[in-house]
């Protein structure tokens, strides 16, 4: 049952007053996205490497949604900028078929980081390193059925499939 | 080997611990999220704009809690006008309350404000630090119709009522507090909190204050806490035990940890949050506990996060939905995003942070409601409406009748006027009565002869029904609440000099015209003589004089005469102006009869034996000032020669009996009156009495009247007699106003 509780924001332009609505994806035709990144991860200690594969996020929403996932390696964020591989995964939660409707999708995103050679990609290797952050986000607005009045889309869970690996691995693969 | 690690989500921002201890769980950044026990969901957005007030910038709103509506304070940068402004709970249906002023060029934009709410009356202040440049305080009372937006004033200084001109107010244990004003003649003084009195928020007593720290030290904002009220200055907080004026006391608490902003604190449950110059702490009134650690916010700012504004700005909102405080920090100059530090309060998994960026620069933020009474009921409307304007003498009025439709009971019927085809004028509110047709009299000015036009429309919380809304014309409002009408408004002439000839008989008398357009009736009163025919008189007339012709030849040296005058308009009449009486009027006798053994039947009154009867004797006004004398008579009375107003039906009822007293003469008395004082005499006790029949002998004398007379002389020419019966009518033992005849002098 929505609430009947709202915030009223008054704004410094326009006379402009805006109420939150769970039916409302934007702020004034901004759209609302989420955005998250973890804590960081050391999973085999602060000396030892991991090997990084498969992350699973797990999404609960009744609404539409575009996400996209960015890992995070020891700090360096693998979006292509900076000198980073782009890392990223998009995904889509679908719309659901109409209002009401919830869906519970599980993501499976491999992990890794595209190998180059002469200006090109040849091959894509996992992602190893001492630890590792996520950066989840939607992007855009989400998306609701027809007739859907209360936009919820939830990160419910995120995990990773690591394998531990050696110091000294780290180091013959290391470059 | 492989292994799949679940990584909890939803445990909040912690940028503080670092990453080797960090618990995996934290996050370095969340945003635009609402927690959940195990997981966080977008928030919901703003969308567009629900409404957009009557000026730019939106700088402030507040609850009206004892009407259900929010008030919001209105800023136009470029006229730098500053209005007040009610909605509804959905920040719809805006209604004007009232211009607060023009912000002085010099104060601070966009400008900041406060309110307090108390009694059903809401105080406004203007958060600028310099007091020179301060707006006054204003009220809100919806309850004082015709003055429902009033600056707040008080004499602080004994030297005058002045506005009062604090920069913050609080409510506290039912008190408004407030802050930041000496008085008009020391007004900076913004270390000073004062108080209200207990029953009225407005009234303010040069006594009823107190100082917190340091001289200039300015108090930055309060809030009600747990029996005490917090009070908060840039670097330190106190605390004011008390719930009397007799037992307040500040306390210094903290003397490190202070507050940013007035609106950036909020007491939830108990505990008070707010931001200090170092980010969040709490208190339970006791102590500061520190909530930014988490928050690390001296380190690296959290990525893509717009730079707060300054502190001055922030404010705390509190979010019921998800548990969640928000502390906004707009940057009204530079900023096109508002960001906002969130701590969710859920209670099962402690306080954690995110943050959140709003599109736009907002500048505050108010909790509403779509639930039961967000909506406010319209007014109702008077259908049909008479109006009946009055015709004659007198006060001109206009009887208004109207039914009331679709009322709640809580309206107030403005009543407008046109007189003569010219402007409206709001000339009368009154409250809405709902048990049936209402009726309400407007009297006196600016009530004149002619046509009167009438037009009824209902406020309710300050808002009209739709139709009704435009106070310059209300002839375009809906016609069933209009009605026209004539009044005919005779006026009344004022009385002026007299003069009377007793020799002549030559009677002059003088007055000046209610209305010089009016024409004139005269009218001559004579005893004896009786009231004589009508003089009509053309209008503006202002004098006349009766000659002797016109006398009657016994007002010579009897009696008295006596003229009116009044205007007319065709066969309508005015109140008559009656000038005062020449000659001698009646006396008039008043008494109470003292018995000890009072008998009453249907009948007569009896007095016993023995037994004095007292009366008085007053001389009007009207006849000639100077002492006179009285002669009193008590006389036999004989059934078969009483006068025909003497009342004798009970003489009748006895079967003819005759009663007399025997020592009549003996009870003859002289008496003197000075002007028009009353003189009172007190007849000797029956002693005697002559009965034809054995029954009343030795028993109570009853009789249907006695018969005094009166006997006077005016000092001079004059000299008359009259003859007074006092009846005693049956079923009482007192006399009243008594009749009297003339015997002649």
């Amino acid at each position: 049952m929505p609430s009947a509780t709202i915030l009223l924001f008054g704004s410094s332009s326009n006379g402009d007053i805006y109420r939150t609505d769970p039916a409302n994806v934007d702020d004034g035709g901004a759209a609302v996205e989420l955005r998250a990144i973890t804590g960081t991860w050391a999973p085999n200690g602060w000396l030892e490497n991991a090997l990084y594969r498969t992350a699973t996020v797990v999404v609960s929403s009744n609404v539409g949604a575009t996400m996209r996932l960015t890992p995070i390696l020891e700090g360096n964020r693998l979006d292509g900028t900076g000198g980073q591989p782009d890392a990223r995964v998009t995904f889509s939660i679908a719309t659901p078929a109409a209002a009401g409707e919830r869906v519970v999708s599980r993501i499976p995103v491999g992990l890794s980081r595209p190998v180059t050679m002469a200006g090109g990609s040849v091959a894509k290797v996992g992602l190893r390193g001492t630890w590792i952050q996520m950066l989840v986000e939607t992007q855009g607005a989400v998306t609701l059925p027809p007739g859907e009045l209360n936009a919820d889309c939830r990160v419910e869970a995120i995990s990773v499939e690591i394998e531990a690996l050696g110091q000294t691995q780290q180091v013959v693969n290391a470059g | 080997m492989k292994q799949s690690v679940l990584l909890p989500w939803a445990l909040g921002v912690d940028r503080d611990t670092g990453a080797p201890s960090e618990d995996p769980t934290s996050f370095s950044d969340m945003r635009n999220v609402v927690f959940q026990n195990a997981a966080v969901r977008i928030r919901a957005g703003l969308g567009t704009a629900v409404a957009q007030l009557s000026e730019d910038l939106v700088a402030y709103g507040t609850p009206f809690l004892a009407y259900g509506t929010i008030v919001w304070v209105i800023f136009n940068p470029t006229t730098r006008a500053v209005e007040v402004v009610e909605t509804d709970l959905q920040g719809q249906n805006e209604v004007a309350v009232g211009t607060w002023g023009t912000l002085n060029a010099s104060a601070t934009t966009p400008p900041r404000f406060l309110a307090a709410e108390s009694y059903g009356v809401l105080v406004f202040a203007h958060d600028d630090p310099n007091v020179t440049v301060r707006l006054p305080n204003y009220r809100f009372d919806p309850a004082s119709v015709g003055t429902e937006w009033a600056v707040v004033t008080a004499d602080l200084d004994g030297l005058g009522v002045q506005n009062v001109v604090a920069r913050g107010v609080v409510q506290h244990l039912g008190y408004i507090w407030y802050w930041g004003f000496g008085s008009n003649s020391d007004p900076d003084r913004p270390e000073i909190l004062r108080r209200s009195t207990p029953d009225d928020p407005t009234t303010l007593l040069p006594e009823a204050y107190i100082e917190f720290g340091a001289r200039l030290s300015p108090i930055i904002g309060c809030v009600s806490g747990n029996n005490a009220l917090l009070v908060f200055k840039s670097s330190s907080w106190y605390r004011l035990d008390g719930s009397v004026s007799a037992d307040f006391s500040p306390r210094l608490v903290d003397p490190a940890v202070g507050l940013v902003s007035p609106r950036a604190l909020v007491n939830l449950q108990g505990i008070v949050y707010w931001w200090s110059p170092y980010g969040p702490r709490s208190t339970n009134g006791q102590g500061t506990n520190n909530l930014a650690f988490p928050l690390d916010l001296t380190g690296p700012d959290p990525d893509l996060l717009p730079a707060p504004g300054p502190g001055s700005y922030a404010f705390t909102f509190y979010d019921p939905d998800s548990s969640s405080i928000g502390w906004c920090f707009p940057d009204p100059e530079a900023g096109t995003t508002t960001p906002v530090f969130k701590a969710s309060l859920r209670a099962d998994t402690g306080m954690r942070w995110s943050y959140d960026v709003l599109n736009g620069v907002i500048l505050c933020a108010v909790l509403g409601s779509t639930g039961e009474g967000s909506t406010l009921i319209d007014p109702g409307y008077a259908d049909p409406v008479a109006v009946v304007g009055s015709a004659g003498g007198g006060t001109a009025t206009a009887t208004i009748t109207w039914t009331n439709v679709d009322c709640v009971g809580d309206e107030t019927v403005e009543i407008w006027v046109s007189l003569g085809g010219g402007a409206y004028a709001l000339l009368s509110s009154v409250p809405v009565n709902t048990s049936g047709p209402q009726v309400a009299v407007l009297s006196g000015a600016p009530l004149v002869s002619g046509t009167i036009d009438v037009a009824l429309r209902h406020r309710r919380l300050g808002r009209y029904l739709s139709g009704y809304e435009d106070a310059t014309d209300p002839s375009l409002w809906p016609v069933a609440s209009q009605a026209s009408g004539t009044i005919i408004a005779v006026a009344t002439p004022v009385i002026g000099a007299t003069s009377y000839d007793p020799a002549t008989g030559e009677y002059t008398v003088n007055w000046t015209n209610g209305d010089p357009t009016q024409d004139i009736d005269l009218q001559l009163t004579q005893s004896p003589g009786g009231t004589g025919a009508l003089i009509p008189l053309a209008a503006g007339t202002t004098s006349y004089v009766f000659p002797a012709a016109d006398s009657n030849a016994a007002r010579n040296g009897v009696g008295f005469i006596q003229a009116r005058v009044r205007h007319k308009i065709g066969a309508i009449t005015g109140t008559w102006a009656t000038f005062g009486a020449q000659g001698l009027d009646w006396l008039t006798i008043n008494g109470v009869l003292y018995g000890t053994d009072v008998q009453v039947d249907t009948y007569r009154a009896s007095v016993a034996l023995g037994s004095d009867v007292s009366f008085e004797v007053t001389r009007p006004d009207a006849v000639q000032v100077g002492n006179m004398t009285v002669d009193l008579e008590l006389q036999p009375f004989t059934y078969g020669t009483s006068p025909a107003n003497g009342g004798c039906s009970a003489m009748t009822l006895l079967g003819g009996q005759r009663f007399f007293y025997g020592n009549a003469a003996a009870l003859m008395g002289t008496l003197t009156i000075a002007d028009s004082d009353p003189i009172t005499q007190t007849m000797p006790p029956l002693a005697t009495v002559a009965c034809a029949t054995a029954l009343l002998v030795g028993q109570n004398i009853s009789f249907g009247a006695v018969r005094w007379v009166a006997r006077w002389a005016q000092a001079g020419t004059l000299t008359h007699g009259y003859a007074a019966f006092l009846d005693l009518p049956g079923g009482s033992n007192s006399f009243t106003a008594v009749p009297m005849i003339v015997a002649g002098p």
